[in-house]
């Protein structure tokens, strides 16, 4: 299921998007605001990942790696923000999910509010700031029993970084189902730049057998 | 000392412990030493106390983080010293991962069969295995940002993490702020520092930025009298006529002490090129642009680790082609492995500099590692397919680190990990490297230089500094000379015909050619 969402938005973006060269002169085709809603986020949440994972021309973090970064709540201090430090420890003063979003859930089933941020403005919103976070904030609704998240994403590398974002996604979304006492419901993202790097064109051949020939630059 | 560790922490299964109440618990007599010293003790003793006890965690975090691996124990928070504090993990403690239903498989950080067959035919190595060792190969450290004693306490903290070189910028800054007196005690104590820790200190003296050029002169005559061999000075200039004078007063206090002249060339290369006991160390032009712009730029680390690769030995044995994937190899161990590795040298670090957690990120901004090349001929033929796989690989290199950091970016962790190609010098090869292989020759006179020896000499090392990104030296053997006009007028030369980013005069006299001498 994920799979096909996965390989079907990568399709659309090379199919249907809009090539531009961005600011570090990468050729990318991008679709804005793609979204992409899985039903059932636990079926088959690691394929993607193990598609990126078997190959031996990069190497693709590890799940360790990946969980460390969404579920550390301390600041790792060679990297330039973890969205677990932004999620569990929000400027040393607040965890998002277990201080607000979880007890909300509980005490208002119903409630629009539950929303965890991991941009800061205060650091992230400086333009000399060498990255900030690609995972913007995350929105949890209970309806009909099941905890639906959604994630906005400002800027998502689908081919490489769709996989681990679902993983990452699906992992902070099931933890809080599960402390609510709910069924895991659906997960949409949106991305608010869906892209791929031209220079990856080759890697998506190899993994997901997309053919290139769809792609065109008819639209540059 | 794993077994001592997890005794400990079976023993007190529900405490909590903080890296230095291991340390103390591992090492009791040992650290109540250090301690003792550290509160009763000034200078030299304090220092050595501090850069032990900085040992002793760095060998206890090896093992932490073995027992972390096998999940034995657990981090749960860090002390408001940047220390983890550690807890056993048998008790029920749920935890976010608990509802991650995984079975998590670490990293492969093993190295690749092609790595580990050179490192075991000693035809390449490891400045440091950096999964061990919370340490770096060099730092760049802005003077201009210091006031002197101050710098010397920097240098004195950060060479507790530094395995080769300090480079320090901004010197011309302090020689024209600070008395004849305040200078002199600071060379005086660097040089003490750099004796007693190994490493070499490097000054950049930019001949470009100073206002006066009697200050320049008194420092370089004081410089060459009272450091040692380990503490380098580059002088750093595009040639100009009215900097003659202190070119010569270089060129002389070199020769009067048999020692070497260092002279960047800053109009072949804006950035600086340093010189460590493994090599050059040079910083690429965009982030040397960006690093002058940086509020934290005081201190950065400019290598973490290296692998050299004896080129004449593995040649033996192997093709381009092996070699090509030897170094492609390196280049993806170098990004995974000191990526991981890097949590652990800020911990270090704040145990010294209490910093925000901004200043750690910037250290890291500017990092290279480093694959140099050892015993590559520039004089065989060979020289000209060895160009055409190192352009080829460096390439290779630059999309494979640009890929890596587009998908760990992409996955929500922002790491800037450079690898960068250079050359080695003979000073980081341990013995078993192969001797050097190309010859060297003495220069007696400017004229010379139409030789065909050193037209070709030349020719190889433009090239050579070209492919290497500007990470290079070029060493010139130099005759003792009856006046430093001579030398100087060779610098001129050079200058103006050849794009040499660092050219190194060495008035060491050749052995080989003084027996020779001696016997005519």
């Amino acid at each position: 299921m994920i799979t096909y969402a996965w390989r079907n938005a990568i399709k659309t973006i090379l199919k249907d998007g809009t090539v531009y060269i961005d600011g570090d002169n990468r050729r990318c085709t991008e679709i804005r605001n793609q979204s992409i809603t899985i039903d059932n986020p636990a079926d088959g949440v690691d394929e993607p990942y193990n598609a990126l994972r078997d190959h031996d021309e990069w190497t693709y973090p590890s799940k360790e790696q990946l969980l460390n970064v969404i579920f550390d709540d301390e600041h790792i201090n060679s990297l330039d923000y973890t969205y677990g430090a932004r999620l569990l420890n929000f400027d040393d003063t607040i965890n998002q999910i277990t201080d607000y979003v979880i007890p909300l859930l509980k005490d208002n089933p119903m409630t629009r509010r539950a929303i965890a941020h991991v941009y800061d403005p205060r650091l992230d919103s400086n333009q000399r700031r060498a990255s900030t976070p690609g995972i913007i904030y995350f929105h949890f609704l209970q309806r009909n029993n099941a905890l639906h998240c959604t994630a906005a994403i400002r800027s998502n590398d689908v081919f490489f970084g769709y996989p681990a974002n679902i993983i990452q996604i699906h992992h902070v979304h099931r933890w809080v189902a599960d402390e609510c006492n709910l069924s895991q419901g659906s997960i949409t993202t949106v991305s608010n730049s869906a892209h791929i790097f031209h220079d990856a064109h080759q890697d998506i051949q190899a993994v997901l057998n997309i053919p290139m020939e769809s792609l065109s630059d008819d639209h540059f | 000392m794993k077994d001592r560790l997890v005794t400990i922490f079976e023993q007190n299964p529900h405490d909590t412990f903080a890296t230095s109440e291991l340390v103390e618990r591992t090492h009791p007599e040992r650290y109540q030493d250090l301690r003792t010293t550290l509160n009763n003790a000034d200078g030299p003793q304090r220092r050595k106390a501090s850069r032990e006890k900085a040992k002793l965690h760095r060998k206890l975090l090896h093992h932490l983080r073995g027992l972390e691996d096998q999940d034995v124990i657990s981090t749960v928070r860090r002390t408001t010293t940047g220390e983890k504090v550690y807890t056993y993990q048998a008790h029920d403690t749920p935890t976010p991962q608990d509802h991650a239903d995984l079975t998590i498989r670490h990293d492969d950080q093993t190295r690749s069969e092609a790595i580990q067959d050179a490192i075991d035919k000693d035809q390449a190595f490891f400045s440091h295995d950096v999964q061990a060792d919370p340490s770096v190969d060099a730092v760049l450290i802005d003077a201009a940002n210091h006031a002197p004693k101050e710098l010397h306490d920097t240098i004195t903290k950060i060479t507790s993490v530094t395995n080769d070189c300090i480079a320090i910028t901004g010197v011309t800054d302090i020689i024209e702020t600070y008395n004849e007196a305040v200078i002199n005690d600071f060379l005086d104590k660097l040089t003490a520092e750099m004796n007693k820790t190994g490493c070499y200190a490097c000054l950049r003296l930019n001949f470009d930025d100073a206002q006066r050029t009697k200050d320049l002169n008194a420092f370089i005559t004081a410089f060459y009298e009272r450091t040692s061999s380990n503490v380098k000075l580059v002088a750093a200039a595009a040639y100009k006529e009215n900097m003659h004078e202190t070119y010569e007063t270089l060129l002389s206090e070199a020769q009067r002490t048999q020692r070497k002249a260092h002279l960047e060339f800053t109009n072949v290369t804006p950035q600086p090129v340093f010189v460590g006991q493994h090599g050059p160390y040079t910083i690429p032009l965009h982030v040397w642009e960006r690093l002058k712009e940086q509020v934290n730029a005081s201190l950065a680390c400019l290598a973490h680790t290296t692998f050299t690769i004896d080129i004449n030995a593995y040649m033996d044995d192997h093709s381009l082609t092996d070699l090509r994937q030897l170094i492609t190899d390196a280049a993806q161990h170098l990004y995974v492995s000191t990526a991981e590795a890097r949590n652990d040298i800020t911990v270090a670090l704040k145990n010294y500099f209490n910093k925000a957690n901004e200043f750690f990120i910037d250290f890291f901004s500017t990092t290279q590692n480093y694959i140099r090349c050892w015993n590559y001929s520039t004089e065989d033929t060979s020289f000209e397919s060895f160009k055409t796989l190192i352009d080829n690989v460096a390439d290779q290199t630059e999309t494979l680190t640009q890929k890596q950091a587009t998908i760990f970016q992409a996955c929500g962790i922002p790491l800037h990990v450079n690898v960068m190609l250079a050359p080695s010098f003979s000073t980081a090869t341990p013995n078993q490297i192969t001797q050097r292989q190309y010859t060297k020759k003495t220069l007696y006179n400017l004229n010379e230089f139409n030789q065909d020896y050193w037209q070709q000499f030349l020719d190889h090392r433009e090239e050579t500094a070209r492919m290497f990104d500007y990470a290079d030296r070029t060493r010139v053997f130099r005759a003792p000379a009856t006046h430093a006009a001579s030398p100087v007028a060779e610098i001129k030369h050079l200058h103006k015909h050849r794009a040499l980013p660092l050219l190194c005069y060495d008035f060491q006299r050749l052995q080989r050619e003084r027996q020779l001498h001696e016997f005519l």
